[in-house]
This record gives structure tokens, C-alpha cells and sequence, in this order.
């Protein structure tokens, strides 16, 4: 691992920052700390009581342990550079599914890891940030479901980020073999300090033949993050592959999850929600590489933009040569709130077999004044209206949501709109 | 569950009773930032650290 990470050094600092996207010039790398222990690692607590009271009182805040208690199939909490604590329930685990931190999977699992970390689904040589994440990655989880294991309740994960200047850098490695079936939750939470951050995470999946693999991420760092990650699936024959995000937080974003669909019949849908205030530039999508006869796919993306806030879809969409019978979707809305807010859409489509049924459709808009008058002239007041209206606009990807999710993304997202039409 | 920033700083002021934006940062010592070289910056020591301090195999 260290050749490895030496490797992924080398590679980092020969690469340039990215001339495209969102303006990164502001970050400065060398200022961020890229390692923190946290308190009471060494203490390495089997149950939610050994966690240090300090620590234990910011995720109680935050309900980790209560849905634990209520809904999960296994939980786990990162804090800055290390995971803190995990638990799988006992009957998952005599199923053989492992679920478990990458620095102990690297130990306990080294020839699982040897096999999928960083070797064929994200490569240190991909950009520069995963060239960075593969120096100096640290925490995160590995999942291993074997073959015709369904787990019948999520896992969640829930990485907290408190050291200011700091640079998170998880790493997510699920494999689901042959008729495996999981779904996988992450939330992200940081307090707001004058320094930024940087989050740069890879998640690599492997969904085996005949799988299925649900990811779904709640992304609401502080407006200071940087976030800047790599996220891949390979997907084999007839499985199918599920990514639901809600990207909230963050100053910068760049996320684009990858499907490469390599067996026939595979399948990938892409369900994203992304929202810029203030300040913010969400510069998201979706890339999916349809690399087999009959795959098809679905990317659903919707943005938010408000207060000046800049949300911009790039989608990538390649069908290869010789993949017949490929079907792909594509749809992007955005709704812009005021006159300071930008939205954009910038959609790549490449095809190259000439039977292929591809789609695509964007609408981009603003909150329409006769839907906010209707609304208004039946005793709502502005700000319920509006939140009406936007938990409409949202609903297909939040309905995809676990219950609590769902509460939580509508609460989210009123929050954020609160005032915002201008 | 992600919770607001907003709701984030309200409930980590209230349990901590200080203001996590500006005045009370945790500092370096007190969160183990590098058992050795002790100091920021994206080196290739710190790669080594890291794996040591995990006790990584080859």
C-alpha cells in the first residue's frame, strides 16, 4: 500500500489542476492538512458508549445512532481522517457480508483489496485528485456482499469533517457478486471555519452479474469545502446499478458518478438534486459508457439555483461501437430563482453504433408567478408556496429516499430556499 | 442524516458553548496531526507517515 500511495504521490504532483470547470485557484493545497486522528482512536470502541463523549454528543446531535437503532442493516461514523466507529447486525454479518473501515479491510481483507482497491475502477492516473486521494486517502468503508446475499436494510456511513483547513480523503469500496444485492447511504456534515477545506473522495463499486447496488449520498458540508470527488461504478451483465445524490453543502463541487456498463443487459440510473445559494458552484452530473449490447440508462438530474448560486449539469454519454440495442435517457431541469443565479447545461453525447435509442431533454426555468399567485390566493403565504413548489420539482429523486432521508432532504431544501425568490 | 449547516453550529455551540466558526478552533496537538513531522503540507513524508501510523502492509 505504501508503493502504492508513493505512486499516486508522484502522479499528483506531475499533474496539472484542471483547466476546466469551476475556478479552483483559490485552493490552496499545500495549506491543508491532510491527516488528523482523531481522539480516542487508539481507544478503537465496539459500541456507541466507548465513543469519546465528545464526539458521541456531535453525531447524537445528528440522529446517527437512532437510525441505527431504527432502520440500518450496519452503521458507521468517520470522524476527520478515521472511522470512530462501525457496527454490523450479527445475522448480516454470519450472511459473510463484511462491512467495515478501508484502513482495517486493508489488514483483515488485503487480498479482497489487492484485487478492486484503485486497480481497475478508479486509477491513481485519472485526474489529479485522484492521484491525490490515492497518496494520502485515509478512512472510509469496505463492503463485501457475497454472491446471492441480499442485505435487507441500507448501511450508512456518516463522515463528519471538524478540523478546519483540513482535507478529507475517504475511501469507498463496495463489491456485490453474483445476484448480491445492497444499498449504501453516506451523509456528510463540517462546521463552517475560516479556513477551507477539501473533501476529495473516491468510491469504486463493483456490481457483480446479475447485482444490484444502491448508492445514495447526502452531501452538506459547510459553503467552505471544496469538494472535489471521483466516484465509479463498473457494472456487469444484467445488473443494476443505482446512484441517488443530493448535493446541498459545499462551496465548490465537482462530482460526476460514473457508470461504465461492461455486461449486457446492465443497467444504471442516475438520480441527483443538486442546489447552489450564495456563493456556491455545483458543477455536476453524470457519466455513463454504455459497453455492452442492450444496456440502458436513466439520468434524472434537477437543480436548484438561488441568490447568485451557479448549478451546472455535465453529462457525459457514450454508447460504444458494436453495442446494439442500447437505450438511454437523459433529462436535466433546473429551476432559477432569481436574476443573480445561473444555470447551465453542458450535455456530451457520443455515439457510435447506429442502433441506439438515446434521449435527451432539458428544461430550465424559474418559479412561475401564476403557480406562486394560485398557491398564495388560497392563504399560503411566499415562502410555504415556494417550498411547495420546489418539493414538487424534487419529488421523483426524493421519493427513492429512505423515509427519514426524504424528511430530512425536504427540510434541507426548504431551508435553503427560505427568501429566495427575487 | 444531514443536517443543516446552520442547525450544525447552532447544536455544536450549544454543546460545546462556543462559537465553532471563529474563536475556538481545535488545534494540531490536540488532534494528533502527524504523530511525527507535526506540520501541514502535502509531502511525500507524510505519505510515509500516514502509512506507518496505520500500520499498513507493503
Amino acid at each position: 500500500m505504501l508503493k502504492k500511495r508513493c505512486e499516486s504521490f508522484a502522479i499528483f504532483k506531475s499533474k496539472p489542476m484542471p483547466a476546466w470547470g469551476p475556478d479552483l485557484s483559490k485552493l490552496d493545497l499545500d495549506a491543508l492538512t491532510a491527516f488528523v486522528r482523531p481522539k480516542g482512536k487508539d481507544a478503537k470502541p465496539t459500541s456507541w458508549k466507548e465513543v469519546p463523549p465528545d464526539i458521541r454528543k456531535t453525531f447524537d446531535a445528528l440522529g446517527i445512532p437512532e437510525a441505527e437503532r431504527k432502520f440500518l442493516s450496519g452503521a458507521s461514523a468517520q470522524y476527520d481522517s478515521e472511522v470512530l466507529y462501525k457496527s454490523l447486525r450479527k445475522n448480516i454479518s454470519e450472511l459473510g457480508v463484511i462491512f467495515t473501515d478501508m484502513d482495517s479491510a486493508v489488514k483483515e481483507y488485503p487480498e479482497l483489496v489487492k484485487r478492486y482497491f484503485m486497480t481497475r475502477c478508479v486509477l491513481s492516473k485519472d485526474n489529479k485528485f485522484s492521484a491525490l486521494h490515492g497518496a494520502f486517502w485515509s478512512g472510509g468503508s469496505f463492503v463485501y456482499v457475497p454472491q446471492g446475499v441480499k442485505v435487507p436494510q441500507p448501511l450508512q456511513i456518516y463522515f463528519m469533517m471538524n478540523y478546519p483547513g483540513f482535507g478529507q480523503m475517504e475511501h469507498t469500496l463496495i463489491v456485490a457478486e453474483q445476484e448480491a444485492s445492497v444499498q449504501y447511504i453516506e451523509g456528510c456534515s463540517a462546521p463552517h471555519y475560516t479556513r477551507d477545506s477539501l473533501h476529495s473522495a473516491v468510491v469504486e463499486i463493483f456490481a457483480g452479474k446479475g447485482s444490484r447496488v444502491r448508492y445514495t449520498s447526502i452531501q452538506n458540508w459547510s459553503k467552505n469545502v471544496y469538494n472535489l470527488n471521483t466516484k465509479r461504478a463498473i457494472v456487469s451483465e444484467d445488473a443494476i446499478m443505482e446512484w441517488v445524490g443530493g448535493t446541498l453543502g459545499s462551496g465548490t463541487t465537482m462530482l460526476y458518478p460514473c457508470s461504465m456498463l461492461v455486461g449486457k443487459g446492465a443497467r444504471a440510473e442516475h438520480l441527483t438534486i443538486s442546489l447552489a445559494g450564495e456563493g456556491q458552484v455545483k458543477d455536476t452530473g453524470a457519466k455513463v459508457l454504455h459497453m455492452a449490447p442492450n444496456t440502458s440508462s436513466r439520468v434524472v438530474s434537477k437543480s436548484i439555483c438561488r441568490g447568485g448560486g451557479l448549478v451546472r449539469y455535465r453529462g457525459l454519454l457514450h454508447v460504444g461501437k458494436g453495442c446494439t440495442g442500447v437505450k438511454a435517457n437523459v433529462r436535466c431541469d433546473s429551476i432559477i430563482a432569481d436574476r443573480k443565479s445561473v444555470a447551465e447545461t453542458v450535455p456530451v453525447i457520443d455515439v457510435r453504433s447506429s442502433d441506439a435509442t438515446i434521449q435527451h431533454e432539458t428544461a430550465v426555468g424559474r418559479i412561475s408567478d401564476d403557480q406562486l399567485f394560485y398557491l398564495m390566493s388560497r392563504g399560503i403565504d411566499e415562502n410555504e408556496a415556494v417550498s411547495l413548489i420546489v418539493r414538487g420539482f424534487i419529488e421523483p429523486i426524493v421519493k427513492e429516499l429512505p423515509l427519514e432521508y426524504a424528511v430530512e432532504m425536504n427540510r434541507l431544501v426548504e431551508m435553503e430556499m427560505e427568501g429566495s425568490i427575487g | 442524516m444531514g443536517a443543516s449547516v446552520k442547525e450544525m453550529e447552532r447544536k455544536i455551540s450549544e454543546l460545546y458553548g462556543r462559537d465553532a466558526k471563529v474563536s475556538a478552533e481545535p488545534r494540531g496537538k490536540a488532534l494528533n496531526v502527524g504523530y511525527k513531522i507535526g506540520k501541514k503540507g502535502l509531502t511525500e513524508e507524510l505519505v510515509r507517515e500516514i502509512s506507518e501510523v496505520k500500520g499498513e502492509p507493503e
